[in-house]
């Protein structure tokens, strides 16, 4: 029993270097493509994540490797593509900043998103400001604001599309708290990346097209094929394989589940939520809405 | 906290491997700014920790079971980044419960 109960937590520890790893490897990939090899293209490469994670949940639905629980068009663009708005702004501002300023300093940056969340929770009533809470904002901002300051290689432009990112991340986390959870919508990881997906690279597309989709297109797509086919699917692909590893650990240990809606006091009981028609056990594999793609481009 | 220990290696990583600068005042302020995220996330978790607690106690097992996982997802709430605080999976594995 011993040796099985040992196994089993060696197997939750394999899981949790497993998404360190690939969430690690995504923000150094995306840095070394954007900076280091020369491709000012952020919203270019957030595209073809999301067009590739979009094609490879359909491709797995399609082939019935995976259940997905219907939802109305209605639903679809009245909660989903709000979310899926917040988050194509998060991702691509996170990626061009890249381009500007060390992952070293963007994460130093990224670590205001509490404060971000707190304002932004407030704002839509979701929380109330209580004494303490007051107290983790004027830590969190000094904080930043001290590292921000003493940075030798900050940029307007750069802290400008990072804090940026962290405003549009803090609104995308309450709107899955107001038009998903608190509606009773709960999606698994899997489900949320099928809709979210498309829903992100639907609102990409128009500024792609005007910032960087021109461009590519007067240029033949050379830097495109600069970067070269392989790499940019090899890049896509730890994106998708950061999201399954996510899944795969929450439905191991849900506790790993971020706890990042602002509050539980809008939520609806549980016995409300959504039923889904998937097998009993995905249940507990079952993350609120965005949590699973929120490991993706820019983290 | 490895979500926390996975952005001090991207920070030692971004220093060591790329070059990137970062001063002595710039660890002070991150540190701190840490110390207000870890205070944030108890705060969270203490916080629907007694949003279970005031439940009506005549619930069904299936309902308790529900709960139980529900305390489990909050007692590691993670920074927005997508940081969990994976720490504390060792207490909710089946080896650790």
């Amino acid at each position: 029993m011993a040796s099985a109960a040992l196994l089993e937590t060696l197997y939750t520890a394999y899981l949790i270097v497993q998404w360190v790893f690939f969430s690690s490897t995504i923000i150094l990939f995306n840095k070394y493509i954007l900076s280091s090899l020369h491709f000012p293209y952020p919203a270019t490469l957030v595209l073809l994540h999301m067009l590739f994670a979009s094609f490879c949940t359909a491709a797995a639905r399609a082939l019935g490797r995976v259940e997905i629980p219907p939802l109305e068009l209605r639903q679809w663009t009245h909660q989903v593509l709000p979310v899926g708005f917040c988050f194509a702004l998060s991702l691509a501002l996170g990626n061009a900043a890249y381009l500007h300023i060390s992952v070293a300093f963007v994460q130093m940056l990224k670590a205001s998103t509490p404060v971000a969340v707190l304002l932004c929770s407030f704002a839509f009533g979701l929380e109330t400001p209580t004494l303490q809470l007051g107290l983790f904002i004027v830590l969190i901002s000094s904080g930043i604001a001290t590292s921000a300051f003493n940075e030798l290689n900050a940029t307007t432009v750069g802290v400008a599309l990072q804090m940026g990112a962290v405003v549009a991340e803090a609104f995308r986390l309450c709107l899955v708290n107001l038009l998903l959870t608190s509606k009773g919508l709960k999606l698994s990881s899997l489900a949320t990346l099928y809709y979210v997906s498309p829903a992100c690279a639907l609102c990409l597309l128009p500024p792609w097209a005007c910032l960087e989709g021109q461009h590519l297109v007067h240029t033949h797509f050379a830097p495109l094929r600069h970067i070269g086919a392989p790499l940019l699917l090899l890049n896509a692909s730890v994106v998708v394989l950061l999201n399954l590893s996510t899944m795969a650990l929450i439905k191991r240990a849900p506790a790993l589940e971020p706890a990042l809606e602002p509050t539980p006091a809008t939520r609806e009981p549980e016995r409300q939520t959504h039923k889904r028609p998937c097998d009993p056990s995905s249940r507990r594999g079952a993350a609120r809405p965005g949590t699973a793609v929120a490991r993706s481009a820019a983290d | 906290m490895s979500g926390v220990f996975k952005d001090i290696g991207l920070i030692v990583w971004s220093v060591a491997v790329s070059g990137a600068v970062v001063t002595e005042l710039q660890y002070v302020g991150y540190a701190v700014a840490l110390a207000g995220v870890t205070g944030y996330s108890s705060y969270k978790r203490a916080q629907v920790a007694a949003k279970l607690a005031i439940k009506p106690i005549d619930t069904t097992a299936e309902e308790r079971g529900e709960q139980e996982e529900k305390l489990g997802i909050c007692t590691a709430s993670a920074l927005a980044d997508g940081g969990s605080e994976v720490s504390r999976s060792a207490a909710r594995s089946p080896g650790g419960t």
